[in-house]
């Protein structure tokens, strides 16, 4: 039965309902519900109210129309979406025989026929099937593959790939894989997956095909417009834009794992305000505390936190940032709070575990508005009132010792059926503290659609040190771009390892700083080698430290590199500050594949590890050890200038560009030169052509 | 690390985790197993695994690192993962994200092999491999699309009507990959990494062979799984067949129909609902007495259905013998309202074949139709049946061969099946493709399946020709669809007419027999004189092609090769003919290019590089290695012969007529 409604269009039959609905510009959002069973869920929407929406029934299908987007469902159920220029953009996948209500039945005499394209396989677009006792199901939901499309987005996944046709991605946090079911199409949509339950999507040559382990609905929404920016504008204005980053976050973040007292974080910031250099912010990673759980500096490392921020923001204008762990330790002094009040995840089977790191610990439930009010005291008290303003919420996946998805529960809902949600509760433990919501930068290990409302800066986790881990990033933050994460860093060098000692490490330091120059956030972090014995048994004493990661722990040469980059990115500041305000108010990356700027360039659909910083800057970044020259695509008929030596190339043909290592290729548009005046005359008298190596 | 050696064989690593065997499986292959069980065996594995010639095994542990060396096959375990090698050159590796080591840190903990519980020895077992964005994949069976070339697809390791899994897979990187394992599960070969997974099995097993090109890796995997035997050389000409027949007078007409066209049809066919009752297995003598004497002039095949509706007189002789895949919800009607015979039960077949001698062989029929085989369900949930042999979707993908070893029958005469799985090619399996649609579409489809089912080692393959459902059997484009499907299907293995033609008849009546209906008229001059014009020449073609297509048959017997096989098979040095994916080779000698487009006037075709090629029919030449645009004619399909082919001087005389 087909009911029309202002907005929308509703089909019930049998065991679902489906709902077809204007939402937003361009937009629709398709929902379907087993047993017919409506749930009023946003997830990562917000609610829309829609003008002029068009639904015309025809014979044997109804069609709505919003703006220049058109979905029609047809006669044997399946919807298929149109562009204004009538072009099919998405198509449901079906394979069933060409009758009405194919129910198996052999009987042809019986059955009415239809003039389709028959298929025994018995495959539908939306597929239930019942786990165990029917309260949850496994659902799929299928389109047709179109072999010369191209997709990009879905947040960030372990691999080289920017292009993501061909793949298949997990729709799970782990630590170093982000999902953000985001993406956009070379046929010039968006398409949104609106489900944070566990599952996996294949971006199949044969098949499209989105699956939930455990769910009861399907909701997705797709977006279209003839011009991509605009699919970012109509994506955020659904699903939330980032607050305005300040300008003076636009500097050097310092950060190790990790610094033991606060006469060490002093120590380091003194050695940068000597060298001239203006940090933005110092981090306090973990096992500053007592215990995991109690949120508070342990007062044998961290006697006089208050001094320590007074210090750092008063006298060095720094801003602290203190780690933020979900971990609560069995036996943390508030450890029965937590259990009287329900805050902790729960566990199928097995022993209470969520990870083993100094003891047996347990993940606070984020999903819990209780929990997170809590939690909101205790950093309230013990961080916010001493002057800290910033967090960095670590293990924001929550990085499972053992990902068994299967085997945890939150408030919210089991973790097959939310669980993708965690990193935005607990971002939302920050959110909702803080007053002023416009100030929050939160760095944090994970995001799911929408986490840019929260102020996310996600960084891409625990990766290796190596030229191959870095190779992994570059793409992959691009595709978190385009899924909406606009504020992404990575820990310059790698976390995992890493000899500042070691040349091949150094030059891996001198190539990620000068890439991460013309990033969102220049931040330097890791986990050095070798590591120091621990203080002390306890507390914050217990944990060791790595070597030092302060720009010059990597030898002269190096320091003197970085600090040009350093100046470069003081220089850049206001033009990245123009970049944070075009994502604050439409949405858009800072770091921008190629076409997305260029997208009437067919080339430029091929090009990756190589991006646009904002509008004009253009970055090819070098991955490889004692790699001196790189192949440099150059877009769009524009003429680009090289940085370095002032040489003006002309645009659409691909280039050998010199890059000794002090020289990472960035090209600025020829039209914008006197944008960056002062950029390209500190250049000129800056950089000799010297290879250091 | 936990190793214990056995010379010249291979190795086993213990782990609290998991056990790991590495083992040769004769000359240049490999078989490994993971289980999380340290006692434990492949139980629903392939039943007739044959091991290839024995060959000198090394193996070498040094450190972490153990290598296995089997002529040209070299196996590495890093203390992780396993990685293969052809000669040096790597063609396979494991994959993982887990490992926390000097040279590579993850934090993603994702495993190679991963077993996930479900219940005691019960696990959904996944392997994963990095993926290979260059390399080409063929074979994997039957699935109802046009890649030929099966990487950065998904697919469902599970047959339905009209698709068939055999999971192997032959690579350009020169090796074979067999998957040992009959559950119902999935494998994505993605383009960020290789993934197979079991949704119900207690073990990972799997099979490298790794050999010097196309040819002889295909024989090395056929004599592992086995060929089909030599064929009866009777069955090559034209086999007719319709849903449905619906008497015996009817048949008898038809049979004569062709005799005065000079055409001795090679099988007649009954199909379904001939019978009185589902599962009874029994010609209703109300509409099928004196068949015997039909059967006597002409081979017969009958339809047999693993259907058995409850109104069927054995239906509690079946049931109390557990000879029906048992609900564990206690429906057993898993097919439009009945149940199914479990095949897995020896019994099922000791009372199918009484009946099939009383009531089919005792009335000279010998030949047999094994409908419905995969079997199809009104819903796919395999977990909600027992087996004799333990729980459905543990064991489902090899229904089909026990259901096809079911059924007794002349050595050299094949079982015509919808779908098989590995070893079915013994058993004399004649697969076809199942019910598909009629359309030129499904037409270019099919033959993406008959190559890659000849590559997965099904050499015996077929389809209805013009297809399975047709709506409108008079429209022009039908007619050519139908001359189309006609003639390709002369190149290849069976020349079988059938289909279900659109309008149906009325019911004759409303029990056994006479309760279907039919469609229409499906022979060869129920279309128009110009179609069986253009029909009964390639009926004449085919016969003349006799000989050779029977020494197709031997070399498949003897060597496992194709009859249809796809271009590479032949031309493996060049590099063009792994991107063919609609032409094919008829066996060595022709070069056939069926049309597959409604009108079609012309056709770009590529000639493989090796040798010259004469056109067939008006002997012209083309050189090979190039590219040319081909007017085409309705009464044509293109096929060329090698110039350097020993028939080269018999061709006039097969393609010109008398």
């Amino acid at each position: 039965m087909i009911k029309i409604n202002e907005n929308c269009i509703e089909r019930v039959f049998d065991d679902e309902l489906l709902i077809i609905e204007a939402w937003g510009e361009n937009s629709i959002r398709v929902r379907s519900f087993i047993d017919q069973k409506f749930e009023d869920r946003l997830n990562a929407l917000q609610k829309i109210d829609n003008k002029n929406v068009k639904i015309i029934k025809n014979e044997d299908s109804v069609t709505i129309i919003n703006g220049k987007i058109k979905a029609i469902l047809d006669h044997r159920d399946r919807i298929t979406f149109y562009n204004d220029k009538n072009e099919i953009l998405l198509k449901e996948y079906i394979r069933l025989r060409a009758v009405k209500h194919d129910d198996g039945s052999e009987d042809v005499s019986t059955i009415e026929i239809t003039k389709d394209f028959n298929s025994t396989l018995k495959l539908k677009a939306r597929e239930y099937k019942a786990n165990g006792d029917g309260t949850s199901f496994n659902v799929k939901v299928r389109f047709e593959s179109d072999k010369n499309e191209k997709i990009f987005g879905m947040g960030q996944y372990q691999h080289e790939y920017l292009d993501l046709k061909n793949t298949v991605l997990e729709l799970a946090q782990r630590n170093s894989q982000i999902s953000v079911p985001f993406y956009i199409s070379s046929k010039k949509y968006g398409f949104m997956w609106n489900n944070p339950g566990i599952g996996k999507v294949t971006f199949a040559k044969n098949l499209t095909e989105w699956e939930m382990v455990s769910s009861t609905y399907i909701d997705y929404l797709i977006t279209c417009h003839d011009n991509l920016k605009e699919i970012t504008k109509q994506f955020t204005e659904l699903t939330g834009r980032y607050p305005l980053m300040s300008k003076k976050l636009l500097g050097l973040w310092q950060s190790k794992l990790r610094y033991r007292t606060q006469e060490e974080v002093i120590d380091v910031v003194k050695e940068y305000h000597k060298r001239g250099i203006q940090l933005s912010t110092i981090a306090i990673d973990y096992f500053h505390w007592p215990k995991q759980g109690e949120y508070r500096f342990d007062k044998d490392y961290w006697p006089d936190p208050k001094k320590m921020v007074d210090i750092l923001k008063k006298e060095y204008k720094v801003e602290p940032m203190v780690s933020v762990w979900p971990t609560v330790q069995t036996d943390a002094t508030n450890y029965k709070t937590y259990l009287e009040n329900g805050y902790l995840v729960k566990v199928n089977k097995g022993v209470r575990l969520t990870m083993q790191i100094q003891g047996n610990t347990v993940y606070l439930d984020v999903t819990n508005k209780e929990a997170r009010k809590y939690v909101w005291s205790l950093i309230k008290n013990n961080y916010k009132d001493l002057g800290i303003d910033y967090y960095w919420l670590d293990v924001a996946e929550p990085g499972y010792s053992v990902y068994d998805f299967d085997n945890y529960r939150y408030h919210k809902g089991t973790v097959n059926q939310i669980g993708n949600l965690y990193p935005n509760e607990y971002l939302k433990l920050i959110y909702e503290g803080t007053e002023d919501k416009n100030s929050v930068v939160t760095l944090v290990r994970g995001a799911w659609l929408g986490a840019q409302k929260y102020g996310a800066l996600v960084w891409s986790g625990d990766i290796d040190s190596s030229f191959e881990a870095f190779k992994n990033q570059v793409n992959t933050g691009l595709n978190m771009s385009l899924a909406g994460i606009s504020w992404w860093s990575t820990d310059i060098g790698g976390f995992h390892g890493g000899n500042p000692k070691d040349e091949k490490f150094r030059e891996l330091i001198i190539r990620w700083f000068q890439y991460a120059t013309f990033s969102p956030i220049l931040r330097m972090h890791g986990d050095r080698l070798p590591h120091y014995e621990p203080l002390s048994n306890t507390g914050g004493g217990s944990m060791p430290t790595g070597s030092g990661n302060e720009i010059w722990s990597y030898g002269e040469k190096v320091e003197k590199i970085l600090t040009k980059y350093i100046k470069i990115r003081e220089i850049l500041k206001d033009y990245l500050h123009n970049l944070m305000k075009e994502t604050y108010e439409y949405g858009y990356p800072i770091m921008r594949t190629l076409f997305y700027e260029f997208e009437e360039d067919k080339n430029s659909w091929e090009v990756e590890n190589e991006y646009m910083l904002g509008e004009h800057i253009l970055i090819s970044p070098i991955m490889d050890y004692c790699q001196r020259e790189k192949e440099v695509y150059l877009p769009t008929d524009e003429n680009w200038i090289d940085i370095y030596d002032g040489k003006i190339y002309k645009g659409l043909n691909t280039y050998t560009i010199k890059a000794d290592i002090e020289k990472i290729p960035v090209f600025i548009k020829e039209s914008k030169k006197e944008e960056f005046k002062e950029l390209l005359e500190y250049i000129k008298n800056n950089f000799e052509g010297a290879d250091l190596y | 690390m936990n190793i214990e050696i056995i010379e010249n064989e291979g190795y086993i690593i213990r782990t609290s985790k998991s056990i790991l065997k590495v083992m040769q499986w004769g000359k240049n292959a490999v078989k490994i197993f993971a289980s999380p069980n340290h006692n434990s065996e492949n139980i629903y594995g392939i039943d007739e695994l044959d091991r290839l010639e024995k060959s000198n095994c090394k193996i070498s542990v040094n450190g972490d690192l153990v290598e296995l060396i089997n002529k040209d096959l070299k196996v590495i375990y890093d203390g992780n993962k396993l990685i293969f090698y052809n000669k040096n050159k790597k063609i396979l590796e494991e994959y993982t994200r887990a490992v926390k080591n000097k040279d590579y840190n993850y934090a993603l903990n994702i495993e190679a092999r991963e077993f996930k519980y479900i219940s005691d020895n019960s696990y959904k077992s996944i392997l994963r491999f990095e993926a290979d964005e260059n390399e080409k994949i063929y074979g994997m069976g039957s699935y109802q699309e046009y890649s030929l070339n099966k990487n950065f697809s998904t697919y469902e390791l599970m047959h339905r009507n009209s698709q068939t899994t055999i999971p192997f897979y032959i690579s350009n990187k020169k090796y074979g990959f067999i998957w040992n394992n009959a559950s119902i599960g999935e494998v994505k070969f993605s383009k960020n990494y290789k993934q197979w997974e079991s949704y119900n099995s207690n073990c990972i097993e799997y099979l490298v062979i790794v050999g010097e090109n196309t040819k002889e890796i295909i024989r090395d995997y056929t004599s592992i799984i086995g060929r089909s035997p030599m064929i009866n050389e009777n069955l090559l000409g034209l086999w007719q067949s319709k849903l449905r027949y619906q008497t015996k007078e009817e048949l008898e007409v038809i049979y004569q129909e062709y005799l005065k066209r000079n055409i001795d049809l090679s099988v007649l066919v009954i199909d379904y609902y001939h019978w009185t009752e589902d599962g009874e297995f029994e010609f209703d003598l109300t509409y099928w007495d004196k068949i015997e004497e039909l059967a006597k002039k002409v081979n017969i095949m009958v339809s047999l259905w693993p259907t058995v509706s409850k109104e069927c007189k054995y239906y509690n002789h079946y049931l109390d013998n557990k000879m029906l895949l048992n609900s564990i919800n206690h429906k057993n009607e898993i097919f439009d309202n009945k149940a199914i015979l479990d095949f897995f039960n020896p019994k099922t077949k000791e009372f199918l074949n009484f009946l099939l001698n009383k009531n089919y062989k005792s009335k000279n029929i010998n030949l047999f139709w094994a409908d419905q085989a995969e079997p199809e369900m009104n819903i796919y949930n395999h977990k909600e049946y027992e087996t004799y042999i333990g729980n459905f979707e543990k064991t489902a993908n090899k229904f089909p061969l026990v259901y096809l070893k079911s059924i007794d029958k002349k050595e050299d005469y094949p079982t015509l099946i919808r779908s098989a799985w590995f070893n079915s090619q013994k058993y004399g399996a004649l697969v076809w493709s199942g019910d598909i649609d009629s359309s030129f579409d499904s037409l270019k489809r099919q033959i993406q399946c008959s190559i890659s089912m000849g590559l997965s080692g099904i050499s015996w393959f077929t389809t209805d020709i013009g297809g399975f459902y047709t709506k409108d059997p008079k429209s022009e484009e039908f007619k050519e669809l139908l001359i189309r499907w006609f003639q390709f299907s002369t190149f290849s293995p069976i020349l079988r007419m059938h289909g279900d033609r659109m309008p149906h008849t009325k019911r004759m009546s409303n029990t056994g027999g006479g309760k279907r209906t039919s469609g229409s008229e499906n022979e060869i001059f129920s279309y128009g004189e110009e179609v069986e014009n253009i029909l009964l020449k390639y009926i004449r073609i085919r016969e003349k092609l006799k000989k050779y297509i029977l020494s197709l048959y031997e070399e498949s017997s003897k060597q496992g090769y194709p009859i249809i096989r796809s271009v590479f098979f032949e031309y493996e040095n060049d590099e063009n003919s792994w991107n063919e994916e609609q032409t094919y080779m008829f066996g060595s000698e022709f070069l056939v290019v069926p049309i597959l487009e409604y009108n079609k006037k012309e056709i770009e075709i590529y000639f493989p590089k090796g040798n010259d090629w004469i056109n067939v029919f008006d002997k012209k030449k083309y050189r090979g290695g190039e590219k040319y645009i081909l007017k085409t004619s309705l009464e044509e399909i293109p096929v060329f012969v090698k110039q350097t082919s020993y028939l080269i001087k018999e061709i006039d005389s097969i393609f010109k007529g008398e």
